[in-house]
């Protein structure tokens, strides 16, 4: 199927327009036809998905493997079948014995499989993520030089191995959060100091400042998505494909 | 007697300018963006924007890709948010064929990102045939290894072995009509280990980022193309050093084809024009604005009714409290 063809292209973003309005109609009310389309989104995206799946990943790294190739010309086999693949289906299949009151206990084995692979990994893995950033969290608070506040302008673009004040404030406002939302999260025991009170309410502070500045971001995004469909229906269907304007 | 007060009681402008009717606001945002939208097109209106550090850093690196150099690109969002990375996309693809690199697209969030990174190579290959470019072709220039549905196993294995992580992924040679393992292909000939690759962008909707940095991010410079609702929790990426650039969600967007456009000069200023090799060249002449620049304008003013529908909101709650304390 040619996908560029005019009328293909044509049909396919007046079938996104209507979809796009009758998602939209929920903002109104939850009606049939909002219905409709959400169930026919949901139905499209798990058919594309199966056979994604299935041609992906399925038919090459499994069947493919599992039956070998055989070369059309000479009729010789051209990669060896590995049989044994052949066991992965009814380890699959196992999954499924969780709906069986009986023999549900057979799907703790490939789910356990799993989890232990998830799991290794994990721990592996967690160093990786956060060792650097806890490195990262010390900081240094005094300046190096006092030959200028702020930080000079790149020179050839090598980066000035100094601290300036400017820098050494922001570390210290750095730590002072870190300190203050880690003295937050300690539970384990009461504090009496009215210093480590007043931290832990610093604290919680600026998570909520934090949390303020992650739903402003949020909603940057929320706009974007809405921005992005009014285009186009506005934009590339009606102004390009229909009007033909440029 | 008749009672004169029978009428519905008038509500007090504080209460008034509380209970907006939300599907008016609706109205008014539908109302607002499609104006914006409609004027950026015909104006071509170009809101100007400083490009943040993390972005800046982005763009050196893939500007800097050299011609034949492998970048991939690990492609984790569907329509639903194209909105940003839609724009992301298309910035990265004319960067990436412009620089003369070759790029391989591969998916573990869910299958239908591959299709949706598909018609973006072909959205940009139409752009740069319409200029008198030459195409990028797959198999050639460009591969797609398609949908892994585990992730993170896939990526661990990248780390240790690439070649074992990929060995049965095949792609058609367009000279034979046969299909192939992609490491025939010119694309991922040369590459022997990640490390041999220039840089791994992910662009994704979701929190995928930590997945491969905490596996691959010592061999190979990660570069992050997110959502806005993503971008708190990866700044801290960036800071640290795991991450060597991130682009954040549409502004980042905006932010990339700004430095397209403007380019960073030998002294390391964005637009400027010092003597010398520049730290990242801009693509004079091109089109280097698209869709993050087209919805910038709608962006601002959604954002400006929200602010004032927040201010309205609170004057009326402050006016409420007022009377009732009188």
């Amino acid at each position: 199927m040619n996908l560029e063809n005019p009328t293909y292209v044509m049909i396919k973003m007046t079938a996104g327009v209507l979809a796009t309005v009758g998602l939209y109609s929920v903002l109104y009310r939850e009606t049939k036809l909002y219905r409709f389309f959400e169930h026919m989104f949901l139905g499209l995206a798990a058919g594309w998905s199966l056979k994604a799946i299935w041609t992906d990943t399925l038919k090459d790294q499994w069947w493919g493997q599992m039956v070998g190739k055989v070369d059309e010309q000479t009729g010789l086999m051209k990669e060896p079948a590995v049989w044994p693949w052949a066991f992965v289906v009814p380890m699959a299949f196992m999954a499924y014995l969780i709906f069986s009151r009986k023999h549900n206990w057979i799907s703790r084995i490939p789910l356990g499989l799993l989890i232990g692979l998830g799991a290794g990994q994990t721990f592996l893995n967690w160093f990786n993520l956060y060792g650097p950033q806890m490195q990262d969290s010390v900081k240094v608070l005094i300046p190096t030089t006092f030959s200028s506040l702020t930080v000079p302008p790149v020179v050839n673009g090598q980066p000035d191995p100094n601290v300036y004040l400017s820098q050494a404030i922001n570390n210290l406002i750095f730590v002072a959060t870190l300190l203050c939302v880690l003295s937050y999260f300690i539970f384990c025991t009461e504090f009496k100091s009215r210093f480590l009170k007043g931290m832990s309410t610093a604290g919680r502070l600026v998570l909520m400042v934090g949390f303020g500045a992650i739903f402003g971001s949020t909603v940057m995004t929320r706009f974007a998505l809405f921005i992005d469909r009014m285009y186009f229906v506005w934009i590339e269907w009606l102004w390009r494909s229909v009007l033909h304007l440029s | 007697m008749s009672d004169q007060n029978t009428g519905p009681a008038k509500k007090p402008i504080g209460e008034l300018l509380q209970s907006a009717n939300r599907t008016f606001l609706y109205f008014i945002l539908f109302l607002v963006v499609s104006l914006s939208l409609v004027v950026t097109q015909i104006r071509k209106v170009e809101v100007p924007t400083q490009p943040e550090a993390y972005t800046i850093e982005a763009y050196k690196i893939l500007r800097n890709v050299p011609p034949g150099g492998v970048v991939i690109v690990d492609t984790g969002f569907t329509n639903s948010s194209r909105g940003e990375n839609g724009g992301q996309m298309e910035a990265l693809l004319r960067i990436l064929m412009r620089s003369g690199a070759k790029f391989a697209v591969l998916s573990w969030v869910e299958p239908q990102c591959i299709e949706i990174a598909r018609g973006f190579i072909r959205t940009i290959n139409e752009e740069r045939k319409a200029g008198g470019e030459a195409p990028y072709r797959e198999w050639e220039d460009y591969l797609v290894l398609g949908f892994f549905p585990d992730g993170p196993t896939m990526l661990q294995t990248v780390h240790q072995n690439v070649r074992e992580a990929w060995k049965t992924r095949q792609a058609t040679d367009p000279s034979t009509g046969e299909k192939k393992s992609v490491f025939e292909s010119p694309v991922l000939r040369n590459v022997q280990k990640i490390e041999d690759v220039h840089a791994y962008v992910t662009l994704s909707a979701s929190g995928t980022m930590p997945t491969i940095v905490a596996r691959i991010g010592k061999q190979v410079k990660v570069i992050s193309m997110i959502t806005g609702v993503m971008f708190p929790e990866q700044l801290n990426y960036f800071k640290s050093g795991q991450l060597k650039g991130l682009v954040n969600g549409l502004s980042g967007c905006v932010e990339l084809e700004w430095l397209m456009e403007k380019g960073i000069d030998s002294a390391g200023v964005v637009g400027g024009d010092a003597p010398g090799k520049p730290v990242a060249a801009a693509f004079k002449g091109a089109k280097n604005f698209d869709r993050g620049m087209a919805y910038y304008l709608a962006l601002h003013s959604a954002l400006s009714l929200l602010i004032l529908a927040v201010a309205v909101g609170n004057v009326g709650m402050w006016l409420t409290n007022r009377s009732k304390k009188l």
